[in-house]
């Protein structure tokens, strides 16, 4: 793709700075005569507050304020905090209990923020903190995924948050009668905490004339900005959000906290900048979890191996609060690929969400995507068992092929372009299919046991189809570039400079790319969902082509030749019969000595004219040790469809996170809460992230069909590795056992579990 | 998110190099952490905090003596700890004149970084393992987690780096010593009234001498569970001695029968002098602190904290290692599975401490087996060392130890039994395995079932008997 970026594996501008231990993060910019917060949190997963007693945490030594929400509400800040809420099946709302911004009456997970300690130290926060007289009637907790229990809000009878469908539920049931064959499995998807390696953090400070500057390490500063108008009453000038180097967010650092509020109200109060930051364990107990659902799902079949109809019935935790986007995850996000890239008309999406007693969760990685990916995989390596027919001859039966296409699936998505049986051709050589057979009778030599997975996944990108760039040119001969996405690490500030350098031959090294401040950038949507290079490469675009217009304008005047016999070949402009080939810095320089500065700055905004959907194939091969279950993800091929790439090198490394992200969960991350909703896995010692020896080296290839979908022919890759790596591991993992006939095989592949697995399926007290 | 304690009254004043400038210190906290000293009072920000209990690696540091260059976690190490030493940090890796270590630019080269948190912490576990020749890169690199690569463009970019020289101002690191740990001791005032003492012995002599005195105290060797106790619980430690510059602590010797290691030898050098000698042993080690860890904790310490689940009594146990005590001027020596009483409860006497460990020598039978739900630095759901002596066919003495399968590391005495004078074969481990019922009474919890436990703990005998047979031998096959 010559034209777009030259799909070039520039090294990213970012590096230096990280490595040499100069990235700016929010705890390392936080302003030094900033007080100190530390949360106190409720240590019980349920009761009602009967004791709430500052009085000799806020005597004590370094203390200057400690907030209750009492406080909060008597300065006037709106409390409840804001999260989307899903249509019931029966056509009225989803629930939507207050979530306080910090506990008001009741606790519901332990965690939960109850009051904030501001101090000179965090030291004497810290200690202070202890010194809070807090007490509660007890309440039994509710942890189960399901109907019944402990109430946890009086607006959720039954604890159920909202029951929402999607689809045709009577022409599927007729389907699923008239089927020749029906195939189901339960399929559970287990929490994970997110651990991002840089917890949450922020610091707040107000100036004389009443504006707030709160910086977070979020996923964009918009929708904080709104967050923070509506609850402190403030007009739009009056908020300025930041968001400096992000440790990694991976959808959990996207939404609002209660700390934002609580340490934003205190600098207010105290007319000093306060700033806070979470400890591991704080983290594990406060930020939003993942996925945590468990899934009824069902294929018809016809004679003919043609599926006819797939019904799904999920329910899903939501934790104790609506968070962000907790309601929208399981239902609209999960119901964008419900039937993959399989050609089925007939579908129903059947979702109840709960209330529980532990913390809310919300997106992570693929948010939705990888959840329904892993739900239809599953089921489709099972059909394959149950029907007798080779997994790569039923997927490719019921592919929709490429004739097909543009193609609008049952759930009203338009997919452009898509080619699934030449990535499968390519991937079986890649992974060398053929030689399973021999690896896995190697290893049965050895006593273990092994196992091949696949999975096809699509998804599909997300958020805000619209984006702007903002390009002006110094006066000192640099550029800077106005992006409304957010980089967390994606390397982002190279993508963009070097797309804008391809585009308009501005040297790479002229060009800073500027993010992340609600004052220079007026709208963005932040990243999330795959969109930020797709969307803000197509502003770009906009905003070149935009300049080339301008400045063909001015230069017909300059050079005296008719607008019209003007070109620019990406790096000069030239006209017959001139000499003069001024280069874009040119023409600003020669625009800005006439007095012209309205040259000087180009902002144009474009919408993507439709979604693309990346796509791809994952195999996998794991070793089990029968005697004690270890699970070993032995080799690891993806074959991946993005369209045309615009920075292999970034694109793989974010295949592989994702993938690793993917292996984390399918393999060895498990979250446990006890029976009074106390989190056992609190600590890195007690939640198995990865390290460097848990994961195989994998092996990416591209297989492009390039979107229809906008210019550059792109699809997005952020989150299509851990889309993909769910279900090809646990396919692999039910392979290696459905000779010990394990036929109930579901994540997390801990080596207890397997061997409970292998061994009559009993299951430990947990 | 740092903070510094201030409340102690017994401050002190230390002296060491950071990245080549000299740094003196008056009246700090003796319980201050580098990483919180780093960030708060230096404003070097380059070093994370990620976890700050030494499982993350964000906060990796390269600390120098006259013993060399190691890596280290920031977090849970104490100023006094560093006292004479050198100290690098991230800011220190690249040359003065600002050209990237050849790690960094390999980093650079590999996409090794992505969202950067925790790569100031891989920069300088790598750079360190650069300098000390290592390329086990997996080995080196296990004690810095990274949510967002994945790891393999790291490990490429460890190994691409790994023939490039290094840098002249990391080699010169231990010329630029202020004159080696003993030549700039910290310096403590004298005991004020009622305030809580702070002692830096100098020899196991005055360590004795003091603890003596000071029955009460914490001794702090390698600060990787003490360092917790301040950095997670805040504990006030009362009185503290830092046990560091006892240089006639630290080292191994080795006579006729038995190898001596003493108890301030740090894990990395054990591991070093066991691999030979003990490879399953060493494997262990290697498993269950990452190098960061092993090169702070210290085997004296490992078993003297008396953790039910430490990983590194059994072994011990199952070599029939002695543990050497002493209080004041009285040592005693008793074998090491008598040390351990009860769960919380070792056969220590007030100012008693752990002055050695020795190994008897003899032909190596020793195999270990770690069940954990991730490979490199987890708690055992259950950790079996198994030891026999086989006179021809006939088994004549057998030493089968486990950690969690009870409240203290215990040897499995009934399954013992049933081995000894018995041919190594299948049945008679099949017979020592039911045996084993009768020792054990595990508990469930939520790393295993008691059944899983048990049932796994037997398993080990099998695996010992195919171990021996030469079926089996990767430590990387047979964990999980």
């Amino acid at each position: 793709m010559e034209k777009f970026g030259k799909s070039q594996p520039v090294k990213r501008t970012e590096d230096v700075r990280f490595l040499t231990g100069h990235g700016r993060y929010v705890d390392d910019v936080a302003p030094v005569e900033a007080l100190h917060a530390y949360f106190f949190r409720s240590p019980v997963a349920h009761g009602e507050i009967t004791e709430l007693d500052i009085t000799d945490a806020a005597e004590a030594d370094g203390v200057h304020a400690v907030l209750t929400v009492a406080d909060l509400e008597a300065a006037g800040v709106k409390i409840a905090m804001a999260g989307a809420v899903v249509d019931n099946r029966d056509g009225t709302k989803g629930a939507a209990p207050v979530r306080p911004a910090l506990a008001k009456g009741r606790v519901r997970y332990v965690g939960e923020p109850v009051a904030a300690i501001i101090a000179e130290t965090l030291a004497q926060a810290r200690d202070a903190a202890e010194l809070i007289m807090f007490d509660v009637d007890d309440l039994d907790a509710k942890t189960d995924l399901g109907p019944g229990g402990p109430t946890v809000h009086e607006e959720a009878p039954d604890n159920r948050a909202f029951d929402w469908g999607m689809g045709d539920e009577a022409a599927t049931q007729a389907a699923f009668e008239a089927a020749a064959r029906v195939v189901s499995l339960d399929v559970d998807d287990n929490r994970i905490i997110v651990n991002a390696m840089e917890p949450r953090g922020c610091y707040a400070e107000w100036s004389d004339e009443g504006r707030l500057h709160i910086a977070i390490n979020g996923q964009g500063v918009w929708a904080h900005k709104g967050h923070m108008q509506r609850a402190f009453g403030l007009e739009p000038d009056q908020v300025r959000v930041t968001n400096p180097d992000v440790g990694g967010g991976f959808g959990m650092k996207a939404m609002s906290y209660p700390e934002h509020y609580a340490v934003a109200q205190a600098a207010r109060a105290l007319g000093r900048p306060v700033r806070w930051m979470s400890e591991r364990t704080e983290a594990m107990l406060s930020d939003n979890g993942g996925r945590d659902l468990t899934s009824l799902a069902e294929f018809a079949f016809d004679a003919d191996n043609r599926i006819t109809a797939y019904r799904v019935h999920t329910k899903c935790n939501l934790g104790a609060y609506n968070s962000g986007f907790g309601q929208p995850i399981q239902t609209m996000l999960f119901s964008k690929v419900l039937m993959g890239v399989y050609d089925v008309q007939t579908t129903y999406l059947h979702v109840e969400g709960y209330y529980t007693n532990t913390v809310q969760v919300d997106a992570y990685r693929g948010a939705g995507r990888p959840e329904a990916i892993y739900v239809l995989e599953r089921l489709m390596d099972r059909a394959a068992r149950e029907l007798g027919v080779d997994p790569w001859e039923l997927r490719r039966i019921n592919f929709i092929k490429p004739d097909q296409f543009p193609y609008t699936t049952a759930t009203g998505e338009l997919y452009d372009v898509g080619d699934f049986g030449r990535l499968v051709t390519r991937v079986r050589q890649v992974a060398d299919t053929d030689g399973f057979a021999a690896r896995r009778a190697a290893d049965a030599k050895r006593g273990l046991l092994r196992g091949l997975g696949i999975c096809y996944y699509i998804e599909s990108i997300l958020g805000d189809p619209s984006e702007a760039a903002h390009v002006v040119f110094e006066a000192d001969g640099t550029v800077k570039i106005y992006v409304g996405t957010q980089s967390n690490g994606q390397g982002h500030e190279t993508v963009y400079a070097a797309f804008l350098s391809d585009q308009t031959g501005i040297p790479l090294e002229a060009i800073t790319v500027v993010q992340g401040d609600s004052d220079l950038i007026a709208k963005g949507g932040g990243t999330g969902g795959s969109r930020s290079v797709t969307t803000q490469n197509t502003a770009t675009l906009a905003t070149v082509d935009k300049m080339k217009e301008v400045f063909t304008a001015f230069l017909a005047d300059e050079m005296g030749v008719p607008a019209a016999e003007i070109s620019f070949d990406d790096e000069r402009f030239r006209a017959d019969g001139s000499n003069l080939t001024p280069t874009m810095l040119d023409v600003a320089e020669m625009a800005r000595e006439k007095g012209r500065d309205d040259l000087l700055s180009h902002k144009e905004r474009s919408t993507l004219p439709g979604r693309s959907y990346p796509n791809g194939v994952h195999v996998t091969e794991v070793t089990v040790d029968p005697e004690t279950g270890h699970v070993v993800t032995d080799r690891y091929t993806v074959v991946d469809d993005f369209g045309n790439l615009i920075n292999p090198m970034l694109a793989e490394g974010q295949v592989h996170g994702g993938v690793a992200q993917g292996i984390g969960q399918a393999v060895q991350e498990r979250v446990v809460y006890d029976e009074d909703g106390q989190l056992l896995t609190a600590s890195f010692m007690d939640y198995a992230l990865p390290r460097a020896t848990d994961l195989p080296h994998i092996s990416f290839t591209s297989e492009p069909v390039p979107s229809t979908a906008n210019a550059m022919g792109m699809k997005g890759c952020g989150e299509a590795g851990t889309v993909g790596a769910l279900a090809a591991v646990a396919n692999a993992v039910q392979d290696a056992l459905w000779d010990h006939d394990v036929r109930q095989a579901d994540m997390p592949f801990t080596p207890h579990r397997v061997w409970e697995m292998i061994n009559g399926g009993q299951r430990a007290a947990e | 998110m740092g903070h510094l304690v201030t409340r102690r009254a017994s401050d002190m004043d230390i002296t060491f190099l950071l990245n080549g400038d000299p740094v003196s210190l008056t009246d700090v906290s003796p319980t201050t952490t580098l990483l919180d000293w780093l960030r708060e009072s230096r404003g070097l920000t380059g070093t994370k905090e990620g976890c700050n209990e030494g499982d993350c690696g964000a906060c990796t540091v390269m600390i120098t003596d006259a013993e060399g260059s190691r890596s280290l976690n920031g977090c849970i190490l104490f100023l006094p700890q560093i006292a004479g030493k050198h100290v690098t940090t991230v800011e220190g890796i690249a040359g003065p004149d600002g050209t990237l270590h050849p790690v960094q630019q390999a980093m650079v080269d590999h996409h090794g970084s992505q969202c950067g948190f925790c790569t100031p912490g891989f920069v300088v576990s790598m750079a360190c393992a650069h300098l000390n020749g290592a390329t086990d890169h997996d080995v080196q690199l296990a004690g810095n987690l990274c949510r967002c690569t994945g790891y393999a463009p790291i490990i490429r970019a460890a190994d691409a780096a790994a023939d490039a020289p290094v840098p002249a101002h990391l080699l010169s690191l231990a010329k630029t010593l202020p004159g080696g740990p003993e030549a700039a001791p910290p310096k403590s005032p004298t005991d004020t009234q009622g305030a809580p003492s702070v002692c830096v012995p100098d020899s196991a002599d005055a360590l004795a001498e003091w603890y003596a005195a000071h029955p009460n105290a914490t001794l702090i060797a390698g600060a990787t569970d003490v360092g917790l106790w301040v950095t997670k619980q805040f504990r006030d430690l009362g009185d503290i001695a830092f046990l560091n510059q006892c240089a006639d602590l630290r080292g191994i010797s080795e006579d006729d029968t038995a190898l001596h290691i003493g108890a301030m030898t740090n894990l990395n050098v054990v591991e070093a002098a066991i691999a030979q000698r003990h490879p399953s042993f060493a494997a262990m080690i290697r498993r269950y602190g990452s190098v960061q860890v092993r090169n702070a904790a210290t085997l004296g310490g490992n078993i003297a904290n008396g953790s039910p689940i430490g990983d590194s009594p059994p072994a011990l146990i199952a070599l029939g290692a002695q543990l050497h005590l002493r209080q004041g001027d009285a040592r005693r020596k008793i074998a090491l599975e008598d040390f351990f009483i009860s769960y919380g409860q070792q056969d220590r006497r007030p100012g008693e401490f752990v002055e050695a460990i020795s190994i008897p020598k003899g032909p190596d039978t020793l195999r270990c087996y770690k069940l954990s739900k991730r490979f490199d630095q987890d708690i055992s759901a259950v950790c079996g060392c198994l030891a026999l002596d086989l006179d021809g066919p006939t088994i004549t003495a057998a030493r089968l130890a486990y950690g969690g399968m009870a409240g203290t590391p215990m040897r499995a005495g009934q399954a013992e039994a049933a081995l000894v004078g018995h041919p190594f074969t299948e049945d008679t481990m099949r017979a020592s395995m039911a045996a084993m019922a009768q020792d054990f009474t595990p508990l469930s919890d939520m790393r295993a079932s008691a059944s899983y436990r048990l049932k796994t703990a037997q398993n080990m005998l099998l695996r010992y008997l195919h171990d021996m047979a030469g079926d089996l031998t990767d430590v990387q096959q047979v964990t999980a």
